[in-house]
């Protein structure tokens, strides 16, 4: 049940307006503004490639497109606050359907709790373990919290209980 | 909650990320590979939210047009699903049909999301006999990142039951009999097991018949009798002619009948009873088993009455020497009635005038007769047994006349006759205006069973689906109610 007419790799929950929406394109212009800030004039040219791969592929390969540009802007080694900037307008990406979600404050409070979750764990965890380390650390921890989500939705389903019913049943 | 193709992409591109930082040795990467998995987090939080939503507003039937089937019946099954409000969500569901039924075409639903109500009818044949439930239908939701499934709606049960006679009614007058055929009295005494009388000694008895228990308990000589032990010969006949395809499919007069003859074959094997079987086609016999009480033979009369089948082109299943038999055979008595009214065409007078057109018409009927199938069947098969036999006909009503000759001819030499009758108007298909019409018919039918009865030696039994039955005695009965009332007022 793929949806074909739908080339970008977002949830048709948000709808096509979800991308077209103007809340998108205020965050391709946040993308923008924040690499120019942080960047000067090299900053500006990768925001402006970022909002060019954002509205051809949509926001995951705008994220990547623009954490590559911002490493290669900085060869020798980033400061943190600039990084803070570029990741605060990437976040804005991540954001912006909060405005066609059906839900949007619940959508924008998982947004923003979960990435502020894993980037202060990412924070923690970089010194003490070293950068794999970090990288399983935060794998496992996303995929805890994408499991309980999974279990919770089918426990909501009754599909929980039903499982539990029937091995109960096969128990002689 | 399955992630799709799509949701793998997002996912390798954030561990990309981070391998790519790995390899740079750049803690940087991971803040597109934190921002990735905050994105997809944040697509599963919809997902959730949009699926529950979905789940509890969402109505699915799966509905069979009929519960209560035969084998191989195709009957329509619809799905149905309604939803409450628009929602951007996609939406599959797929029926939860038995394994055992075969649907001409997938029982499927695409709910697409701008639709509130779809509905899809097949044809879904049932090939196995059984109590089979559907399963829930599967419903399947995807917003293309995320894909899940759950079971939702109710379930029907559909009953098969296998093609053949069903409520099956063996009696008389629309009652019911136990038994039609089972353990029988010998009818003599003799060498047995079982005790039967005592009686007084008589000179003549022998010794060791005398119960000297008995003796010394009344002070003078008995001797106890016992019950002879006996096999009843029989012979089934069992016709098969056009007239005996009538009736639903499976459910003819032949289905009938060959169900109780099976019946009857099982019991005689139980009782070690002598079984053979005559099948009349229309133009003569078409199978001749000789009785015997072996497993073998009971077991090829089984077989040959599962094989049998209404035929129309008889004489392709008669041997030539049958044929032939067919064609030598005359009554014994229709050469006197032919001397007899030579004698009177050759005499004159007014005593031979008056006496000739009754033997014409005797001779006209003999020969019809003797052209019966039936009769001519039953008629060369008893003229082979010695000793007295006991013949199972089993037949329709259509020709009234002849089966009355053929059970008489049975009845000769001391036989006993059963007659297994398939009342015709109880296969008729018809509405409510023709049973009461069919009532009257089956009053007809009943006089004629009851004047077979009337033979000595012989039983006649009515054989049908009995709810058929009780509708036509049911509609009698209302009949009657209604012209009571009607006279009275």
């Amino acid at each position: 049940m793929e949806q074909s007419e739908w080339e970008r790799t977002e949830s048709s929950l948000l709808g096509r307006d979800g991308v077209q929406h103007w809340s998108g394109w205020l965050a391709a212009v946040v993308v923008v503004g924040t690499f120019s800030i942080s960047h000067g004039l090299g900053g500006l040219v990768a925001g402006l490639v970022t909002a060019v791969v954002w509205a051809a592929l949509g926001t995951p390969s705008a994220i990547a497109a623009g954490t590559v540009l911002l490493i290669a802007q900085t060869p020798d080694g980033v400061d943190p606050l600039g990084a803070a900037v570029v990741a605060i307008g990437l976040f804005a990406l991540v954001l912006a359907p909060a405005v066609t979600a059906r839900d949007a404050a619940g959508y924008a409070a998982v947004a923003v709790l979960t990435t502020a979750a894993l980037g202060v764990l990412a924070w923690l965890a970089v010194d003490p373990l070293g950068l794999w380390l970090t990288t399983v650390v935060l794998t496992l921890a996303g995929l805890t919290v994408a499991y309980g989500l999974h279990r919770y939705l089918r426990l909501r389903l009754g599909m929980l209980g039903r499982v539990e019913e029937q091995s109960t049943e096969d128990t002689p | 909650m399955e992630p799709t193709r799509r949701l793998w992409a997002v996912a390798g591109l954030a561990l990309g990320l981070a391998a790519f930082g790995v390899v740079l040795a750049r803690p940087v990467a991971l803040v597109g590979s934190v921002l990735l998995a905050g994105w997809i987090l944040s697509r599963q939080y919809l997902f959730y939210r949009a699926t529950v939503g979905f789940s509890e507003e969402l109505s699915v039937t799966q509905v069979s047009e009929k519960t209560a089937i035969r084998t191989d019946e195709s009957v329509a099954a619809t799905l149905t699903a309604t939803v409450g409000q628009s929602r951007r969500i996609e939406c599959v569901l797929e029926a939860g049909l038995p394994i055992t039924a075969a649907a001409t075409a997938p029982l499927e639903l695409h709910l697409s999301p701008e639709q509130r109500r779809a509905s899809m009818t097949t044809s879904v044949q049932w090939p196995v006999a059984g109590r089979h439930s559907f399963e829930q239908a599967t419903v399947t939701v995807t917003d293309g990142l995320f894909r899940e499934q759950w079971p939702a709606g109710p379930t029907e049960t559909v009953t098969v039951e296998p093609r053949g006679p069903r409520n099956f009614h063996v009696g008389a007058g629309g009652d019911r009999i136990a038994t039609a055929y089972g353990e029988h009295d010998a009818g003599q005494l003799g060498s047995g097991l079982e005790p039967a009388e005592l009686r007084e000694y008589v000179p003549g008895d022998t010794a060791d018949r005398i119960d000297w228990k008995a003796t010394a308990r009344l002070g003078t000589p008995y001797v106890r009798e016992f019950e002879a032990e006996t096999d009843r010969k029989t012979v089934l006949v069992v016709d098969h002619r056009r007239s005996l395809d009538q009736g639903p499919v499976d459910e003819t007069k032949l289905d009938y009948l060959r169900e109780l003859s099976l019946a009857i074959t099982d019991s005689a094997s139980q009782l070690d009873d002598p079984l053979g079987l005559v099948t009349v086609g229309e133009q003569g016999v078409t199978e001749r088993i000789h009785p015997a009480a072996t497993p073998d033979r009971y077991t090829t009369i089984r077989r040959t009455l599962l094989d049998l089948d209404t035929t129309g082109q008889s004489s392709a299943g008669l041997s030539d020497s049958t044929q032939a038999r067919l064609r030598g055979r005359q009554p014994k008595t229709l050469a006197d009635v032919r001397r007899s009214l030579a004698t009177l065409e050759a005499e004159d007078g007014r005593f031979a005038d008056r006496l000739r057109p009754f033997y014409a018409q005797r001779q006209q009927y003999l020969e019809r007769i003797s052209e019966d199938p039936l009769y001519g069947a039953v008629e060369t098969t008893l003229t082979r047994e010695q000793g007295p036999v006991l013949t199972v006909l089993c037949t329709d009503d259509r020709a009234q006349t002849e089966l009355l000759e053929t059970v008489k001819r049975a009845t000769r030499n001391g036989g006993t006759v059963l007659v297994l009758l398939a009342p015709t108007v109880l296969y008729e298909q018809g509405g409510l205006t023709e049973v009461e019409r069919a009532y009257d018919r089956y009053v007809e039918f009943e006089e004629f069973r009851r004047e077979l009865s009337r033979i000595d030696g012989v039983t006649a039994l009515e054989v049908g689906p009995g709810d058929r039955l009780s509708a036509v005695l049911t509609a009698g009965e209302n009949r009657s109610v209604r012209a009571h009332a009607g006279g009275g007022s």
